[in-house]
C-alpha cells in the first residue's frame, strides 16, 4: 500500500474544442522524485495547472495529503504544502534575492495589525528567516548575489532562485515545471544534485522535463503523457521499451 | 409618446456619431493595445481646425473639411509613432502609458484653449429643412450625419474583409509577433491603422460639432464616457461590436436623459460601462482579437 | 512669510494624497486611477460634519449635517473613506486587472462626480459648500497665528500618515504587496492571497486620501467640484512618478517638485501672474513634459525604490537546517 501524497483521479479539461487533458489519473508516492514526460501539447502543463489550482478541471478530483484540493485557488493550494514553479522564470524582478526569499514563508508580520503597530512581535522571526534564506542562497551558490535584483540574474540562476525560494515556504511537495529549461550544462548538474539531496531528506517531487537523460537521473518513477491522456507509468528504462510511449514520441 | 420617438431619433443621431468614433477608438486599442484617452481631444480639434480654415482663412468648405480631418489623422499617427510606441517598446507598465495619453489629451485641450480661446464656436452643415421619417423629425444636418456614419461603417467593413490592409490589421491585432514573422510590416500597418482611425476620429469630431449648436473643448471631453461605454459594451478591439455598442448606448442614453434627467445620459453610459466590465468584460460581440486588455493590475 | 506658511499647508496635504497614490499605484502596482474620488468624499464628509444641520437660512443645500468638534469630522471622514474604499475594492478588484481596473475606477469616479454635480441638494452640487468651520477658529483669532496653527495640524497628520506608510512598506506585508506587483501568479503559488492584500492597500489608501480632502476643506473653507475632478489625478500621479514610485521620501520630493515648485512657481513668472488660464496651461505642459522625460530617462524617479536592508549583524552560519 503506497502512501500517495498527491493523487489525480480522472481529471479532464478542454479549451474550446481542444481536449487538453482527458481522464488523467496519477499517484505520487510520498518521498519520491517522480517524472512527467511527453511531447509538446501532451497536456502536462495543463495537468499541473489543474493540480496547482490555476485552472479548474471539468471533471475529476485532485487530492493532496488526503485533502480534496480540486478547484481551490492557487494560494490555498500552496498553503496546504504543495508548491509549484513555472516554466517561464517567475522571479520577482525588481526585488533582491533576499527579498524574493523572504516572501515565501509564512510570517507573523504579514497581518495588517502586527505589521504596522507591533513590530516587536515579528522582528525576531524576520531575522531568523533572513539567516535561513542566506543559508539556502549559499547552498545554491547564489550567496554573493543576495542584494542583487532578481531580474538581473542569468536564466539558470533564476531557476535556482525559484527552487530556493519555494523551499522557504517549507513545502511537503514541489512540482517543478521544466526546471532545466534554458539552463546551461553545469548548472543542470547542480540543480539535479540539489533535487536528489532534498529528495533524500523527505521532500516529494514531481518534475516535468523534456530532457530524458535528466529524468533518468532524477526519477525513480515516470509518467508519460500524450494528447491529454496518461499513457504509461514506470521507470525510464521501462518506458523506453513501451510501444505506446515510443509511438507518441516518434509521431 | 412623441417625445419618446423624438428622443429615439436623437438617439440614432448620437449613435451615429458614437459609431464613427468608437470604431476608430476600438481599432486603435485592438491593433496597438493602447487605450488612447486623448482621442476625444483629437476629435474636438477637428472642428476647431475646420472653423479656422473655413471661416477665418475663408477656404472652400469641403477643402477645409478634408484638410482638418487629414490634419488630425496625421497628428494621430505622429502621436502614436513618436510618443506612445517608444514607451510601448520599452515595456513600461501600462497604466503609465494611460497617464501619458491622458496628460497629452489635457495638454492638447489647453493648447486649443490657448490658440482659440475659451469662447464657443459653431460649424454647421446642411440646410434648415427638417424631414419626417416614421414619426422621427430629423434636420438635414442630422440626416447627413447618419448617412456619413452608414457610409463609414460600410467602408470599414469592406476594408477589413476585402483588402490586404484590413487582413494585416486583423493579424497584427491578434498576434503582432506572429504577424511580423509572416511577413507583415507591423510598423507600417500600425501607422496606417492610426491614420485610418485618426481619420475616423476627425470625422467623428466634425459630426459631433455639426450636431451641437456650439462647441468648445468640453464638448469633446464629455463624450468620453459614452465612447468608452460603447467600446467596452461591444468588446474591445471589435469594430462590429463597437457599432452595436454605439447603437445601444446612443439610444438608451437619450431615453435615460428623457425619462430621468437631462444629464443622466452620461451616468447611464458610465453605469453600463461598469456593469459590462464587472459581468462581461469581453463585451457582447466576440472580438477580432484574443487580447484581454493587457497589463497586470 | 504668510505665503510660505500657506505653501507649507498645501505641501503637507498634497503629500498625504500622493502617499495614498504611492501605496496603491506605486507599491501595489494597482491601476486605481480613481483615487481622487476619496479626496472629494473625505472633504464632503468633513464639511457636512462640521457645518451643522442645513437650515433654510443658509444658501447651501446638503444632506445630514452635524457640528462635531475637531478632530471628529476628519477621523470620521477617514472611516467613511475606508468603508467606501472597501466597497469599491470589493466590486472592482476581485476579477479586474490592467486597463479594465483603470477604466472601472475612473468610471466610478465619474459617476459619483456627475451625480454630486447634478443633484444640488445632496452635497451642494456645482456650487459646492462654503463657510466650512475651521478647527480652533474661535480660540485662535489672529490670521497669522491661525495659519501657523493649521500648518502644525497639517504637518502632524502628514507625519502620522508618513510613519504609517513607512511601516507598511517596510514590513512583511509591504513585501507581500511588492511581490504581487512584480509577479502575481508567482506570489499566489507561494501562498499569498493577492485579492486580500490589494483590498487592504485600497482601504488604507482611500482613508489617506479622505484625510487629505478633509484637511484641505477645513483649510480653504470651501469645497466644490474642481479639486476632485478627473484632471486632479494627473498632478498627484506625476508627483509620485517623478519623485520615485514606491518610495515615500520620493513622494515627498515629488510633491515638492510638482505642486510647490511648478504649481506655485509659474505664477511668479513674468506675464503669468495676471493670467491664471495661461499659467495653468504652462503648468500642465511642464508636468507633461517632465513626466514623459522622467518615464523615458529615469523611470524609477528621483529617489528610487530602495532595496531592503537589515541592520542587525548577520546570524552565525551553521544553524541547523530546519527542513
Amino acid at each position: 500500500m503506497t502512501d500517495a501524497i498527491l493523487s489525480c483521479e480522472h481529471v479532464s479539461r478542454s479549451f474550446g474544442g481542444v481536449r487538453a487533458v482527458v481522464d488523467a489519473s496519477l499517484e505520487i508516492e510520498r518521498g519520491t522524485v517522480t517524472g512527467l514526460i511527453g511531447p509538446n501539447g501532451a497536456g502536462k502543463s495543463t495537468l499541473v495547472n489543474v493540480i496547482s489550482g490555476h485552472i479548474r478541471p471539468e471533471d475529476g478530483t485532485v487530492r493532496f495529503n488526503g485533502q480534496d484540493i480540486t478547484g481551490l485557488p492557487p494560494y490555498r493550494v500552496a498553503r496546504t504544502g504543495l508548491i509549484r514553479t513555472f516554466q517561464l522564470s517567475s522571479e520577482f524582478p525588481w526585488m533582491t534575492l533576499l527579498e524574493n526569499m523572504l516572501v515565501a514563508p509564512k510570517q507573523i508580520g504579514t497581518s495588517f495589525g502586527r505589521a504596522i503597530f507591533n513590530r516587536r512581535s515579528w522582528i525576531d522571526e524576520e531575522y531568523r528567516l533572513l539567516a535561513k534564506a542566506r543559508e539556502y542562497l549559499q547552498s545554491f551558490g547564489l550567496g554573493a548575489l543576495e542584494n542583487e535584483y532578481a531580474g538581473n540574474l542569468s536564466g539558470g540562476q533564476k531557476r535556482l532562485l525559484e527552487i530556493a525560494r519555494a523551499l522557504m515556504a517549507e513545502p511537503e511537495m514541489l512540482v517543478l515545471d521544466e526546471p532545466m529549461a534554458g539552463v546551461a550544462g553545469v548548472l543542470i548538474d547542480r540543480i539535479v544534485d540539489h533535487i536528489l539531496e532534498l529528495g533524500r531528506s523527505g521532500l516529494t517531487f514531481l518534475v516535468i522535463e523534456h530532457d530524458l537523460e535528466v529524468v533518468d537521473r532524477l526519477c525513480e518513477t515516470v509518467y508519460a503523457m500524450a494528447q491529454g491522456s496518461v499513457l504509461s507509468r514506470g521507470t525510464m528504462a521501462e518506458l523506453r521499451q513501451d510501444e505506446r510511449v515510443l509511438e507518441a514520441y516518434l509521431d | 409618446m412623441t417625445l419618446f420617438i423624438a428622443s429615439t431619433g436623437f438617439g440614432i443621431v448620437v449613435a451615429s456619431i458614437l459609431m464613427i468614433a468608437s470604431v476608430g477608438f476600438t481599432l486603435q486599442w485592438g491593433v496597438s493595445n493602447v487605450l488612447n484617452l486623448a482621442y476625444v481631444d483629437f476629435m474636438i480639434l477637428t472642428p476647431y481646425l475646420d472653423y479656422s480654415l473655413n471661416q477665418q482663412l475663408h477656404l472652400d468648405k469641403w477643402l477645409s473639411i478634408v484638410l482638418s480631418v487629414a490634419g488630425v489623422a496625421l497628428a494621430s499617427v505622429a502621436f502614436n509613432q513618436y510618443l506612445l510606441q517608444p514607451f510601448v517598446k520599452r515595456g513600461i507598465r501600462f497604466f503609465y502609458l494611460l497617464i501619458i495619453a491622458f496628460a497629452a489629451g489635457t495638454i492638447l485641450e489647453y493648447v486649443i484653449l490657448a490658440i482659440w480661446g475659451p469662447t464657443f464656436f459653431n460649424i454647421s452643415v446642411g440646410g434648415n429643412n427638417t424631414y419626417s421619417l416614421a414619426g422621427l423629425k430629423l434636420s438635414e444636418a442630422q440626416l447627413i450625419i447618419i448617412a456619413i456614419a452608414v457610409a463609414s461603417m460600410i467602408g470599414i467593413h469592406l476594408l477589413l474583409t476585402r483588402t490586404d490592409f484590413g487582413r494585416s490589421m486583423r493579424a497584427v491585432a491578434i498576434n503582432p509577433m506572429l504577424a511580423q514573422c509572416s511577413g507583415i510590416r507591423t510598423s507600417a500597418v500600425l501607422n496606417a491603422t492610426w491614420f485610418l482611425t485618426g481619420t475616423m476620429c476627425g470625422i467623428a469630431g466634425l459630426v459631433l460639432a455639426f450636431n451641437t449648436a456650439t462647441f468648445d473643448v468640453n464638448t469633446g471631453a464629455a463624450f468620453l464616457a459614452e465612447l468608452l461605454a460603447a467600446v467596452v459594451l461591444g468588446g474591445i478591439g471589435s469594430p462590429y461590436g463597437a457599432m452595436v455598442g454605439a447603437i445601444i448606448i446612443g439610444v438608451v442614453a437619450e431615453w435615460a436623459a428623457l425619462l430621468i434627467d437631462p444629464f443622466f445620459n452620461v451616468v447611464v453610459a458610465l453605469v453600463a460601462l461598469v456593469v459590462t466590465l464587472l459581468f462581461r468584460p469581453e463585451g457582447l460581440v466576440r472580438s477580432l482579437t484574443s487580447s484581454t486588455g493587457g497589463g497586470t493590475a | 512669510m504668510a505665503y510660505a506658511v500657506t505653501l507649507g499647508v498645501y505641501f503637507f496635504t498634497q503629500l498625504i494624497l500622493v502617499l495614498s497614490a504611492n501605496l496603491q499605484l506605486g507599491l501595489m502596482g494597482m491601476a486605481n486611477l480613481g483615487f481622487v474620488l476619496f479626496l472629494g468624499l473625505g472633504a464632503y464628509v468633513t464639511a457636512i460634519l462640521s457645518l451643522g444641520a442645513p437650515n433654510a437660512l443658509s444658501l447651501q443645500h446638503y444632506f445630514f449635517g452635524a457640528s462635531l468638534p475637531f478632530p471628529l469630522p476628519l477621523l470620521l471622514a477617514m472611516v467613511v473613506g475606508a468603508v467606501l474604499g472597501l466597497i469599491v475594492g470589493l466590486i472592482s478588484l476581485y476579477r479586474m486587472r490592467g486597463h479594465y481596473l483603470a477604466i472601472v475606477t475612473l468610471a466610478i469616479l465619474s459617476i459619483v462626480w456627475t451625480v454630486v454635480d447634478g443633484f444640488p441638494n445632496f452635497l451642494g452640487g456645482e456650487n459646492g459648500l462654503d463657510s466650512i468651520p475651521q478647527p480652533f477658529s474661535s480660540s485662535v483669532t489672529t490670521y497669522n497665528a491661525y495659519q501657523w496653527l493649521f500648518l502644525g495640524i497639517a504637518a502632524f497628520f502628514c507625519i502620522l500618515v508618513f510613519w504609517f506608510s513607512e511601516r507598511f512598506f517596510k514590513s512583511p506585508l509591504g513585501r507581500m504587496a511588492k511581490s504581487i506587483r512584480e509577479n502575481e501568479a508567482a506570489a499566489a503559488t507561494l501562498g499569498i492571497n493577492p485579492f486580500k492584500v490589494r483590498l487592504i492597500a485600497t482601504v488604507c489608501g482611500s482613508a489617506m486620501a479622505a484625510l487629505a480632502g478633509g484637511l484641505l476643506a477645513e483649510y480653504v473653507t470651501v469645497w466644490g467640484m474642481q479639486p476632485w475632478s478627473f484632471t486632479e489625478i494627473f498632478p498627484a500621479t506625476a508627483a509620485m512618478i517623478i519623485g520615485g514610485r514606491a518610495n515615500n521620501w520620493g513622494a515627498a520630493v515629488g510633491t515638492l517638485a510638482t505642486f510647490i515648485l511648478v504649481g506655485q512657481g509659474t505664477s511668479f513668472l513674468p506675464g503669468f501672474s495676471n493670467n491664471p488660464e495661461l499659467s495653468y496651461a504652462i503648468q500642465w505642459i511642464i508636468y507633461g513634459v517632465a513626466l514623459v522625460a522622467f518615464l523615458w530617462f529615469r523611470p524609477r524617479g528621483l529617489i528610487p525604490e530602495q532595496k531592503s536592508k537589515w541592520r542587525r549583524a548577520p546570524a552565525p552560519l551553521g544553524l541547523a537546517r530546519s527542513r
